[in-house]
């Protein structure tokens, strides 16, 4: 193996674990962002569902994302176990665990559409099921042989196959979960469920955007250049641009500069740039982190008002930005990255309408199937279940004591101050 | 009430059946009627007084004639004249005796008084601003020694109890008891000059009405999500910043009108907003006609304004701002 070569899959190793790290982002994100009798339950799952995931991959989703196959799936590469050097570029076991990670992640945006209310059987199964037939399909079309990576399509780190897929399930998980009881008024209107510790909101999306140096720059695959760090660069913009944003367009429409919709911008932002980090100018990283901050606060509106409860925001910050990710290169990727990473120069450029289409054309197309395939999929999972959701008294309680049998704050709960005397 | 003796001129049954009558009386001449701010204040004051006679019959069944002079008075929107169709009770008692046994007269007083308020359709105050407090009813040498250790000890709430006291204008007994205990406050604080300043301080916070893009800022968490906060955001400016003036000029009257009405000239640039702030009161009496709860009275819904009526609420907000500001500066120096 050559030095590079060694150095591409040392990189690209640091950078699966920096994505590893993401779920902890996660953890205090999500349960910063829920109340406090589900906060155990919110943070303990997010590591069984990694391990579920860890293993539906490893057993076939790999294989039906990157496997010989089809246009639309992989059949072969089940239960890897590729141990083979290789001279030039990254190693099987070392691409497969930096890929095993983002399948992760997946799963877990799709289970914010979950939170504060689902079993924890339905967790378990739609893990399953979700890690072997949802992600690694959407996987295979854009990256691996599929049908659209065909077409050119622009999705350099996965604002389509990692945030649009994980936020469809989620939208079809809180459709057939319906709202969280005293989420919405006999009249229609919205209550605030508000997060139990915005501390910990803000230390997760921190840890996330670390993490994403790793998603991002990680996706390089190489350290030939050192493209890493112009993708970084982008990268950052991006996020600060929509923490930036989104603070502003809070202020400037309610009044009052909402610390929970400043933290969905900068996440938003770093979806965003997810798809077009490698394609586009600093400037155009800058506009679409700004465009992305902003999308979000009308989003997290938008489903409020639609009766559609996202408590983690999961359908504005990885759905909605997910898609303008996507779909921003087909405006800004100028023709000197397109022709280094694929695909051609976007609308700005002179590039006319063409790979606009196929990034539209993509959102549309897997943004449907991960609809479609996660709703089915709820529904098979609902029949094994009995039910994807807790009894009434359950989610009263907290799903910390239902689903597990302790809080995550005993100290904090009612009767904790009962000491038998 | 354990050890209580009961009469039988007014007994429980028919104490409580005056109040019910009292409550039908209300619905009928506040509720059931048009009004202007002016006829809305007249019908709350006829209610409110009957609340306290029949509060001092009920005492007095049971412990006989006051055993001093006092003054039982309404502070808030009551002191103020400017009540809307629902409100809350805020109110105290002055008396003329120091002796122990008469200050539990009066606290009982005070406690059928909020008993028959609450009954006629007063809510209790949440912070406990009532007579039935001991720190609300006190002897007219307890008041001022009160009154001058709020403003010695110049913290938040001291500064609060003082400026909620200001409001107050008596309604039953010897009105000269409250003339006097305000000027006598007036003149501690002519003696601080810095305490005006820090009274300033106080209601300074001035909560936000219109957005960056000139639209109107309404709750975004909470019971009241979507409404307009017609109270703190249009109302108050206006309220505080005539209080301080009144506090300032040594202008006893509580109302804000009156207030405006009895600057002198000098204040022409705020005398001026007069007019504005009556028609302010008349409009908020139509929009808040129907709401039938005092949780909600005081939040708008914009969507049921109209155009016009929504452009003449963003000319009160920025006026009612500007006017306060005004009155820091000339007061703050």
């Amino acid at each position: 193996m050559t030095e590079l070569a060694l150095m591409d899959n040392l990189w690209v190793m640091i950078c699966a674990v920096l994505v590893l790290f993401m779920q902890g982002g996660f953890i205090l994100l999500e349960a910063g962002s829920t109340r406090m009798k589900n906060a155990g339950h919110i943070a303990g799952k997010t590591i069984f569902t990694v391990g579920i995931a860890s293993l539906v991959y490893w057993a076939v989703g790999w294989g039906f994302a990157y496997g010989e196959g089809n246009a639309f799936i992989g059949l072969s590469d089940f239960f890897f176990g590729d141990f083979a050097t290789a001279e030039e570029g990254l190693v099987g076991s070392v691409d497969f665990f930096f890929q095993l990670m983002f399948a992760a992640i997946a799963l877990t945006i799709a289970f914010g559409g979950f939170a504060e209310r689902a079993k924890l059987s339905a967790y378990i199964v739609f893990a399953v099921l979700f890690s072997a037939f949802v992600y690694p399909i959407v996987a295979h079309w854009i990256w691996g042989d599929g049908w659209l990576a065909d077409l050119g399509k622009q999705d350099f780190a996965g604002s389509t196959v990692v945030h649009l897929t994980g936020a469809m399930a989620a939208l079809a998980a809180t459709i057939l979960l319906k709202p969280r009881l005293g989420k919405y008024n006999k009249d229609g209107s919205a209550n605030d469920l508000a997060g139990h510790n915005q501390v910990y909101t803000a230390l997760g999306v921190l840890i996330l955007w670390v993490g994403w140096f790793g998603f991002n720059a990680g996706s390089t695959l190489e350290v030939a250049d050192a493209f890493f760090g112009y993708v970084a660069l982008n990268t950052q913009l991006a996020a600060a641009a929509g923490a930036v944003a989104a603070l502003f367009i809070a202020w400037a429409m309610t009044g009052k500069s909402d610390v929970p919709t400043m933290l969905n911008g900068a996440l938003a932002g770093l979806v965003a740039i997810t798809a077009s980090c490698a394609f586009v100018a600093p400037w155009a990283a800058v506009v679409i982190g700004i465009v992305g901050g902003l999308i979000v606060f009308f989003s997290m509106k938008f489903f409020d008002k639609a009766r559609i409860d996202d408590p983690i925001f999961a359908l504005s910050v990885h759905g909605v930005a997910g898609v303008w990710g996507t779909v921003s290169t087909g405006f800004f990727a100028t023709p000197e990255l397109a022709a280094m990473n694929g695909g051609t120069a976007g609308l700005f450029y002179g590039g006319g309408l063409s790979q606009l289409g196929v990034q539209v054309l993509s959102v549309v197309a897997c943004g449907a199937f991960a609809f479609i395939a996660s709703y089915v999929l709820l529904l098979v999972t609902k029949a094994v279940c009995g039910g994807l959701r807790v009894s009434e008294e359950e989610e009263i309680v907290g799903l910390d004591l239902s689903e597990h049998g302790s809080y995550g704050y005993p100290e904090s709960m009612p009767g904790s101050e009962k000491t038998g005397a | 009430m354990a050890g209580a003796k009961s009469y039988p001129t007014f007994n429980d049954k028919e104490w409580d059946a005056e109040l019910r009558l009292l409550f039908e009386e209300r619905l009928n001449t506040i509720h059931k009627q048009e009004h202007t701010s002016a006829s809305l204040q007249e019908s709350h004051e006829q209610i409110i007084k009957k609340a306290v006679c029949l509060a001092l019959k009920k005492t007095e069944s049971e412990w006989g004639k006051p055993p001093a002079h006092f003054a039982f008075f309404l502070m808030g929107s009551g002191g103020r004249l400017e009540q809307s169709f629902w409100s809350d009770q805020d109110h105290g008692l002055i008396y003329e005796s120091s002796n122990e046994e008469d200050a539990s007269y009066f606290l009982h007083l005070g406690r059928d008084i909020v008993y028959a308020l609450e009954k006629a359709g007063y809510d209790r105050c949440d912070g406990n601003v009532m007579a039935s407090s001991p720190k609300w009813c006190c002897s007219y040498e307890t008041w001022e020694e009160q009154l001058k250790y709020w403003l010695r000890e110049d913290r938040w709430e001291t500064l609060r109890y003082t400026l909620t006291f200001v409001d107050a204008r008596s309604i039953y007994g010897k009105h000269e008891l409250v003339e006097r205990l305000k000027q006598a406050t007036f003149q501690f604080i002519k003696t601080q000059p810095r305490m005006i300043k820090r009274l300033t301080d106080n209601t300074g916070r001035l909560k936000k009405g219109i957005g960056l893009f000139n639209q109107l800022l309404v709750e975004t968490k909470g019971v009241h999500k979507g409404k307009f906060d017609f109270k703190q955001i249009v109302l108050f400016p206006y309220v505080n910043g005539l209080r301080l003036l009144a506090i300032e000029q040594q202008i006893l009257s509580s109302s804000t009108v009156d207030r405006f009405q009895q600057l002198p000239n000098e204040h022409d640039n705020v005398k001026k907003m007069k007019e504005s702030f009556e028609r302010l009161l008349e409009q908020r009496v139509k929009w808040q006609k129907g709401i039938d709860q005092y949780e909600h009275i005081h939040h708008l819904t914009i969507e049921n304004l109209s155009k016009d009526e929504q452009r003449q609420l963003k000319i009160w907000v920025r006026e009612g701002h500007r006017l306060y500001q005004t009155i820091e500066r000339l007061l703050k120096g």
